[in-house]
């Protein structure tokens, strides 16, 4: 038995020795450059110790930086969850035109990031946007939205979520469709409300959904970059500027790799700490059927 | 049979990873994207069918730098790449001297001169120059009542941005969502007050010295800067107004001035077609003299290290024939950087050239500002810098600007050992 067990071992190595060459070794080199003043791509690399973790907590654009992460990831999660769940609850029934709301909910995915966030910057930029021509026949005046900082936030949330909604939905689809129905007819015979029913049947047993969604929409929603360069570029200034963003920023821009990194570490270690905290808040939310 | 075969595909497997039998092969990389790098892939095919030796053009677009920094911090560069303005500062211990190449005598000397280390090596065949000047919109300054020729000091231009102001038009356009646009003005405002002929405070030897006075000179500098904003000669949009947004906004005549090179006004008229525009050097601060800022547009350099070096200095030559510069010419309204090339009927080439005759006895050239005074690094610096006044012209937020430059340029020049 024993040998069998040594025998399956090497079956995850593969796995272990991929997560080794791309996640350890570089998280490994960027905690080394996190020491280093170092520009990114020159010869010449000086060791400083801590100086650049010194120097980021003295950063008012990292704190910037951090609680606009903190808004996109919490604030993004919530609405994909909250959409994605009515969404596939919606879905989840049956009526004329179910296959068409699927196919314009999950479509937004298909499309880049990137690309999404120069679609919509089109859309909301001052001279000549959509919206403010739009705007303008009923006669309410252009407005150059993305120069607020409130609105350039609030409009990365909001395209975001939208973009990725359907992720969530597809998900909580699936859970709803292993929930078997012989729960609800037991429930329906004792009279329980449809109310009554989502809340102690079907919440219940989708947490493992639940579970997965929430992690994965807060990761990405923490690691935002694509919809954030192409709308803002993290303006105006660094107002939207997210973790991810703003290492770029400093890594190729003002070209301090050191400090980026050690930018990074923090948000590496924010995500994993987060992370672990929700898994075992889910773990011990998880109803066995 | 089973191992025989194994043993043939094996060994043809072997043979297919080596490049025994690929044909010779270069590793480009280009900023060059859309109808120019159409161009530019035109001009590889010839070189292919010319010479047999592939060429492998890579094109990140707008992610250029980024890409090149990547590349050069993994040890991982190109055969050739476009030094993009860095030829010198940041390229030049990657590159390998041309000083032997055949071109080198038919380089323009303006031209040669950005491309060429204090030590007199060559790192860079600089095909075309992009010059930095401001684009007008003709109508809207005929509007407006100005007479771009009489312009020559800031004051003559801020009497201009005046009479535009009142014709309802921004008089100056800045597309600040792109870092590159803010560095470029912040350079032309910089050399005015600075270093330029007829600067006000002539601070070029301080600058390269290091015992540049930040608080009282940089002060000044954003000062002016911030007394355009606070006067209402940029645009309000400036923060999110991207290069295409203010390429179009000169070219639909929705303001009269852009600081920036040439080639915009290529994109332009690819917006606006029928885009009517002019071309001047940067005013000074007392319009004793006047500055058109040139700089590196299609420079290609090699690799110091690629074991393809013949190769590479094979397509440079082909690159730097008459008639592939004068393609590029065309296709980017950069000017040749060539003595032996002319490119007539070119619109953006034709405005410098009118601008030229209309500031004869004025004009000079200039290298651009941070790579003469500043250390390497300071561009992302800069632009971020002009940002931070644009949106607080206050006291405050030009503090805030000065302290940011200061504290990067003496990091920046300390890290260079200079």
């Amino acid at each position: 038995m024993k040998r069998r067990y040594r025998q399956m071992n090497w079956f995850y190595l593969p796995a272990l020795l991929v997560m080794l060459l791309f996640v350890a070794y570089p998280f490994l080199q960027t905690a080394q450059i996190s020491l280093m003043r170092w520009n990114g791509y020159g010869k010449v690399r000086t060791f400083i110790g801590l100086d650049n973790y010194i120097s980021m907590f003295k950063d008012a654009n990292f704190f910037l930086s951090f609680r606009n992460t903190l808004i996109y990831g919490i604030c993004c999660t919530l609405l994909q969850n909250v959409f994605g769940l009515a969404l596939a609850l919606l879905v989840n029934s049956r009526f004329k035109g179910n296959g068409l709301v699927r196919t314009i909910v999950y479509m937004p995915i298909m499309i880049a990031g990137v690309v999404m966030g120069y679609i919509m910057y089109f859309f909301l930029t001052f001279n000549r946007g959509i919206l403010n021509d739009i705007l303008l026949v009923f006669g309410v005046q252009p407005r150059d939205w993305l120069s607020s900082p409130f609105y350039a936030v609030l409009f990365i949330t909001l395209i975001n979520s939208w973009q990725y909604v359907g992720n969530s939905m597809v998900m909580y689809l699936a859970g709803l469709q292993n929930i078997p129905t012989a729960y609800y007819e037991a429930a329906a015979v004792d009279g329980v409300s449809t109310w009554q029913g989502f809340r102690h049947i079907t919440l219940p047993l989708l947490i493992p959904s639940i579970q997965t969604c929430v992690i994965t929409n807060l990761i990405g929603s923490l690691k935002l970059f694509d919809v954030i360069v192409s709308l803002t570029n993290g303006g105006p200034g660094h107002s939207s500027q997210s973790l991810a963003t703003y290492i770029t920023n400093r890594y190729f821009v003002a070209e301090k790799a050191g400090y980026a990194a050690a930018i990074g570490v923090f948000t590496f270690f924010f995500i994993m700490i987060l992370s672990n905290v929700l898994n075992r808040y889910f773990a011990k939310k998880e109803v066995q059927y | 049979m089973k191992k025989v075969l194994a043993l043939v595909l094996t060994l043809v497997l072997a043979f297919g990873c080596t490049s025994a039998f690929a044909a010779a092969s270069i590793e480009v990389e280009t900023t060059y994207t859309d109808a120019n790098l159409d161009v530019v892939t035109e001009i590889a095919k010839a070189f292919t069918a010319e010479t047999g030796i592939e060429v492998e053009l890579i094109a990140p677009g707008s992610e250029y730098e980024t890409v090149m920094k990547t590349r050069m911090s993994s040890g991982d560069l190109p055969d050739v790449w476009e030094t993009h303005g860095w030829a010198v500062k940041r390229y030049s211990e990657y590159l390998a001297s041309l000083n032997d190449q055949p071109w080198v005598s038919r380089m323009d000397p303006s031209a040669a001169s950005i491309v060429t280390a204090e030590d007199g090596t060559i790192y860079g065949c600089n095909l075309t120059q992009s010059m930095g000047g401001c684009i007008y919109n003709i109508d809207v300054l005929t509007e407006a009542g100005v007479d771009p020729a009489a312009i020559h000091s800031l004051q003559d231009f801020y009497d201009a941005c005046e009479k535009i102001k009142a014709i309802g038009k921004v008089p100056v356009y800045i597309g600040g969502k792109d870092s590159g646009n803010c560095a470029g003005f912040m350079a032309a405002i910089a050399s005015a007050m600075l270093t330029a002929k007829g600067n006000k405070y002539d601070q070029g030897a301080a600058l390269l010295d290091g015992s540049f006075d930040w608080e009282t000179y940089g002060t000044y500098v954003m000062q002016e800067v911030a007394n355009m904003v606070n006067n209402g000669y940029i645009n309000t949009d400036f923060t999110t107004a991207d290069t295409m947004a203010q390429c179009t906004a000169v070219g639909a005549g929705d303001c009269g001035f852009l600081w920036r090179h040439a080639q915009n006004i290529t994109w332009a008229r690819q917006y606006v077609p029928d885009a009517n525009l002019g071309f001047m050097p940067y005013p000074s601060f007392s319009g004793e003299g006047m500055a058109f800022m040139a700089g590196e547009a299609y420079c290609l350099g090699i690799n110091k290290e690629t074991e393809k070096k013949e190769e590479a200095a094979k397509y440079l030559e082909f690159v730097s024939r008459p008639e592939n510069i004068e393609k590029m010419c065309r296709a980017t309204g950069a000017l040749p950087g060539f003595t032996d090339v002319t490119v007539e009927g070119d619109y953006a080439i034709d405005a410098f050239r009118k601008a030229q005759e209309m500031y004869a006895d004025v004009v000079e050239y200039t290298n651009l500002f941070d790579r003469q005074y500043f250390p390497n690094g300071m561009w992302g610096v800069m632009g971020e810098s002009i940002t931070m006044v644009v949106m607080d012209p206050t006291e405050t937020g030009i503090a805030a600007a000065v302290e940011n430059l200061k504290v990067n340029y003496q990091e920046k020049k300390e890290a260079d050992g200079k």
